[in-house]
């Protein structure tokens, strides 16, 4: 249990940092009312996520290598508190059209995003 | 580069953390609908949006928003296994649950988020008025 928590620890640390920055540079080149920061990370995690459960399953993968990468790296790299928050704050600024946008952006693209990355993990 | 550290920090608490409470009531609550990842993410929302108004009333100084929002509170939630799990139940043709997970994460997500920032500008309003700014 130790060791999990171990593996789930650096994976979140490292998912987290990496979250920042890359929040961080994405909103820095597109200002817009999206958060297009949280939006990158989240579609970014969901690639690798569908990427790797497809290796998982079709190649390799031991239980420390999913603690690590999945429940801790992208676990922390993609957020779900800050998506909500943003999306709370477009409606109540009025702005329903953009929060709508969010909410679909979000779940189906990265839906889509991650069904493209476990198609990609059966081919190789 | 400090701000950085407060995040691997706040990061490694929170995906430990979701870990732990995901493991807990996954275990309790076994089933086909992901309660466990559902959980943290209604929980670390309602926490997102208590917090945001502290910060925004300057009642924590927001050299702590790196370790509590982005560290901890964001890697507490999770948008990939929920995502995950979600597109999995639409895979094996139960729509229902799918539709389900996909409303009860976005729905209360927003709606615990919406509470947290609400109930917490009622009660620094109500008792703590010299540390209230307007706008919110």
């Amino acid at each position: 249990m130790i060791l999990n928590i171990i593996f789930v620890a650096i994976g979140g640390s490292i998912g987290a940092i990496c979250r920042y920055k890359i929040d961080k540079e994405i909103n820095k080149k597109i200002k817009h009312h999206i958060s297009f920061g949280t939006l990158g990370v989240n579609l970014v995690g969901l690639f690798i996520i569908g990427f790797s459960y497809s290796m998982f399953t079709h190649h390799f993968g031991s239980e420390h290598l999913k603690l690590f990468l999945v429940t801790g790296f992208l676990g922390a790299l993609t957020t779900f508190s800050s998506y909500a928050l943003h999306t709370f704050k477009l409606f109540e600024q009025g702005k329903v059209k953009y929060a709508i946008i969010n909410i679909l952006l979000n779940n189906f693209l990265g839906m889509f995003i991650a069904l493209l990355g476990a198609e990609l993990g059966k081919y190789i | 580069m400090l701000h950085l550290i407060f995040i691997g920090i706040g990061g490694a608490l929170g995906a430990v953390s979701r870990y732990l409470i995901d493991f807990f009531i996954t275990s309790n609550y076994p089933g086909e609908l992901p309660f466990g990842t559902l959980a943290v993410n209604l929980v670390g929302c309602l926490i997102i949006g208590i917090v945001f108004v502290i910060f925004y009333h300057d009642i924590i100084h927001t050299r702590f928003n790196p370790f509590i929002i982005t560290g901890f509170l964001g890697a507490l939630t999770t948008f990939s296994s929920y995502a995950y799990a979600t597109l999995l139940l639409i895979e094996k043709g139960n729509f229902l649950l799918a539709g389900i997970n996909l409303l009860a994460n976005n729905l209360f997500g927003i709606l615990f988020a919406f509470l947290g920032a609400k109930f917490t500008t009622y009660i620094i309003k109500k008792h703590f008025l010299h540390l209230y700014k307007e706008g919110k």
